[in-house]
């Protein structure tokens, strides 16, 4: 009786609390926005209007990155499939960014399923795979490469490893993934990768767990902004 | 089920289009000074990086443009002999410049200032939940260098079980100064597991969730930050005992 009066307290004070948190992240705009202005003095000596400070920070940043990717992905015993996703970049320094993924990819047949002439493990629906993950980069080796002697390209080339979820089989994997890649700069703005990934994670689907690596070839486009 | 597989293609192409339709509009017409280059000279290189070869040095005296920044960057552009020049300097070489009026051109480089001070946080961590493996985001909003509140989200991967739990908390960091800045947490929550396939007999369970934590976050560099985090949840079952969750996480954030 005692423990189930406490649940019932703590669960009025833990959603009060929640409510509070939530307010506090809702709310601070506005408070924000209020105080600074009324504290601020004139300044004592007006600056001449047309005379503008330049200033580093007021320039356009081109630190994100967004695009896409297709490629192959090959999960084991269930074949080498297409793969399509979307990815969103951002670089910390010249050398270090994080990564976004999410892409779409569809599982073949187990060689038990072809052999035995009927059977099937997974329904179509669970032969869907998605997958997301979140990397860090680093860039190493940056410089031109040169195509005849008329053509320089900038490039790069990158490490990347993150972490992330595989759903497929009506089930989600806890995957780690890294890989190495290139990028090549077509204009400012605009590049072309084109990178290998090993997508590592455990799986029973089979009967017993085990680990598996999942080797991915993918090319894309992106752009910076 | 065949729907919702079909929505996700097309969520998909709809976002690579919006991508694709948004493209030129990324290149309007912005804020594009004009300095003077004060220093003996400043070294333009062909990209934004170390390893790109330098191929034009403007003079003192020179005016360039500044078209733009990537990282540590910025694109300049100036006109010599009637042939523009466009090439990539270090955020640095701007200290070596001065405005039309003469007064030297701000530059404000990221750093442990602006790290002790950030406004918004947004993090990514991995981490273990008794056995079973985590992957969260999160949102910080700092009402004052000390003080923070946190709202994440997080997927839970188990060999047994799957789940989500969403978490609201307050973040107390004492010492917003350090490179290395220790925070405790209290929050609250929801938690709602649901058994694998592969296992039956097992039902889908949501609890309320109160925790208490603590960790460090470690300034690394620009606008990146490692943190390590512990964290003690307990389940508010309807059960007579309640469940104490131990949690650790490692991970990264992005500050703004």
């Amino acid at each position: 009786m005692e423990s189930r009066i406490q649940y019932i307290f703590l669960g009025r004070m833990c959603r009060a609390f929640g409510t509070l948190c939530l307010l506090l992240i809702l709310m601070p705009q506005s408070i924000q926005a209020a105080t600074p202005q009324e504290l601020e003095l004139e300044p004592l000596v007006v600056r001449e209007p047309d005379r503008r400070d330049v200033d580093v920070d007021k320039l356009d940043t081109e630190n994100f990155q967004i695009g896409g990717f297709a490629g192959l992905l090959n999960v084991e015993d269930f074949g080498t499939n297409l793969v399509y996703g979307i990815r969103a970049t951002y670089h910390v320094t010249e050398g270090l960014f994080v990564e976004g993924n999410y892409a779409l990819s569809e599982l073949g047949q187990t060689s038990f399923e072809l052999l035995s002439g009927g059977a099937t493990l997974l329904t179509d629906d669970q032969r869907d795979l998605t997958y997301y993950n979140l990397s860090i980069g680093y860039a190493l080796l940056p410089g031109e490469s040169f195509i005849g002697s008329r053509w320089a390209i900038k490039g790069r080339l990158y490490f990347l490893v993150g972490a992330g979820a595989t759903d497929f089989g009506g089930d989600q994997r806890f995957t780690i993934n890294g890989g190495v890649g290139y990028e090549l700069y077509l204009t400012d703005w605009l590049a072309m990768h084109v990178a290998a990934r090993d997508h590592v994670f455990s799986t029973d689907l089979l009967g017993t767990s085990k680990t598996v690596h999942n080797v991915e070839f993918t090319g894309g486009l992106s752009v910076y902004f | 089920m065949y729907r919702k597989n079909k929505y996700k293609h097309a969520i998909t192409g709809l976002l690579v289009m919006a991508v694709l339709a948004w493209m030129p509009a990324i290149h309007a017409k912005r804020y594009e000074p004009l300095v003077v280059v004060s220093d003996p000279y400043i070294e333009l290189r062909t990209g934004p990086g170390r390893g790109y070869p330098k191929f034009y040095v403007a003079e003192q005296g020179d005016q360039v443009q500044l078209i733009k920044r990537k990282t540590d960057w910025v694109k300049i552009r100036t006109v010599e002999l009637n042939r523009v020049k466009e090439g990539w300097v270090n955020v640095s070489d701007m200290s070596g410049t001065l405005d039309m009026a003469g007064d030297p051109v701000i530059v404000n480089e990221e750093g442990l200032e602006q790290f002790s001070t950030r406004r918004w946080e947004l993090g990514f961590i991995g981490g273990d939940l008794e056995g079973a493996a985590t992957l969260t985001a999160f949102a910080s909003f700092y009402l004052t260098p000390r003080i923070s509140t946190q709202i994440s989200a997080t997927q839970i991967l188990g060999n047994f079980t799957d789940g989500y739990m969403g978490n609201v908390n307050l973040t107390l960091s004492p010492f917003p100064e350090w490179r290395v800045s220790p925070f405790f947490t209290l929050g609250t929550g929801i938690i709602h597991t649901e058994p694998q396939t592969t296992v039956v007999q097992a039902e889908d369970r949501t609890d309320e969730i109160v925790h208490v934590g603590v960790g460090t976050n470690l300034y690394l560099t620009q606008r990146f930050v490692l943190r390590v985090e512990y964290k003690r949840h307990t389940a508010l079952t309807s059960r007579d005992d309640n469940d104490e969750i131990d949690e650790w996480k490692a991970g990264f954030s992005i500050f703004f």
